[in-house]
This record gives C-alpha cells, structure tokens and sequence, in this order.
C-alpha cells in the first residue's frame, strides 16, 4: 500500500462474537477468568452478561495490522491498546485505523480503534510499523 | 483492602513450548483471523500464566478485575519450535479513588535473544460481592 499521513486504513469487521468463541478463546489464550464464561459469576461482578475479553478485541486489531500491513513487507515493532469499554457476546466489532505519522525512516505510526455496532469506540490504541527492506 | 500488600513480589519464570503449529492455529482460529498466518500480533498473550499467578498472589478478586491496557514491544518473532522463557514481575500499584491500578511486565526469551516485552495494565474496583 501507498503510506501517507492521514491515510486510513482498510476497516475490518468480524463476525459477531459468541459464547462459542469466548470459550475457544479462553482455552487458545489460556485465559480462564470466569467473568468471560460463566454468566452467574459475570452478573455479580456487575454486568448483564459474560463480557468478552479485551485481547480478543485486540487480536482483531492486529489482524487489522495484517490486513493492511501485510507481514512480508512490514514489520510491527510496538503495538498498544487502551480498552475503553466492555463488549459482549453479539456485538460486532469493526477495526479500524489511521496513519498518524511517516518517520523519516520510512516507519509509520499508526492510530487504531475499533467499534462496536453502535459506533462506540471500545479500543483505542497505536501501533509502530516500520517497511521490510 | 483490594490487593494483599503482603503478597510475594518475587519475580515468576516459567518456560513454554517448543511452540507448535497447532498452538499458533488454534489461536487464529478462535480470534477468527482472516489475515494473520503463523505468529499473529497478540499471541504473546497466551503467556500470561505468570500475571494470573501474580494476581492470585495478590489475592485479587477476580470479580472486580478489568483489563485497562495492554503494551507490546516486538524485538524478534516468536515462530514454531521456540521454547519461550518468560519472566512476569510487577511493575507498579497505585491507588485512586477507592480503586487499585496494578501493572505488570513480561520479558519473554529465547535463551539470551528477547522475542517480546509486554506491560498489561488493571484497574481492580469493589464490587457489591467484593466488599
């Protein structure tokens, strides 16, 4: 792809997250905190269901990165996230991004987000990318 | 009180792998990835075994945890048939507003060579069944 500065990146949207792939999820990531599985545990702590969990918004992010910064021509060096709200089973999550910078040395800095349905943001963060020579 | 200030502090290391195929697979086929083939871009976060023993450590409620940030820098790829070495310490607490902010940082090797520096960040809260 052509790198400038405002450039957006190529949204991505995923299919609706389940409980399904929550538990998939907890078994590939190992992470097993009951509050993405189990529903009794997710409404004491307060929530109206299992709650998904941010890496997994995250991930789409980075497959985002993927799409379009493909590996073979790109290298990611920093990836960061603030996950700013909670998203559940059902949302649609969509990733998206900006190039906020063209260093001198070709690398790229890269604004991110992601949104639910609703077009909320529920992850903002930045990546640092720098071109394969 | 929402963390055990008493709690060990020594810093966790274990070992994973060799990493294979089908552990990198299976990743992408639960984050649904349409476009990260081997190593995706948060794998690194199948290493966390030792912050969760860290928050156990803690005595962390697991109820009133939230994930707040998360932080990569990538020093080299982590491919198939690496035994990774991973070091989880706490990099800091902090309280506000009745809430607890706890940090922790990985460093995740191959012998000598870094692969991965990480920091996740939490914010643990009082909840209704945590008081």
């Amino acid at each position: 792809m052509n790198c400038e500065l405002n450039q957006l990146l190529k949204p991505l949207v995923k299919p609706s997250i389940t409980r399904e792939q929550l538990q998939e999820y907890a078994i590939a990531s190992e992470d097993n905190n009951p509050i993405h599985l189990d529903e009794v545990f997710a409404k004491k702590a307060g929530f109206p269901s299992v709650i998904a969990h941010g890496m997994l918004s995250m991930a789409f992010l980075g497959d985002c990165l993927n799409y379009n910064f493909p590996p073979e021509k790109f290298e990611l060096k920093k990836f960061s996230c603030r996950f700013k709200k909670v998203t559940f089973p059902g949302d649609i999550i969509t990733s998206s991004g900006k190039i906020k910078g063209v260093n001198p040395d070709g690398s790229l800095i890269v604004t991110l987000w992601s949104e639910n349905q609703s077009g909320q943001h529920t992850l903002e963060g930045e990546a640092l990318m720098t071109p394969r020579t | 009180m929402l963390i055990d200030l008493n709690a060990d502090l020594t810093p966790i290391r274990f070992t994973v792998g060799p990493i294979t195929q089908e552990k990198l697979s299976q990743f992408n086929r639960a984050v649904r990835a349409d476009y990260s083939v081997g190593t995706a871009p948060t794998f690194a976060t199948t290493l966390r075994k030792g912050e969760f023993e860290f928050l156990e450590r803690l005595r962390v409620n697991l109820m009133g945890l939230l994930h707040t940030d998360q932080e990569y820098q990538f020093v080299a790829p982590i491919c198939e048939g690496d035994l990774l070495e991973v070091e989880t310490k706490l990099s800091s607490t902090r309280q506000k507003r009745g809430m607890v902010f706890v940090s922790l940082e990985s460093e995740v090797k191959v012998g000598v060579q870094v692969r991965v520096r990480s920091v996740s960040s939490f914010v643990l809260r009082e909840t209704e069944k945590a008081k």
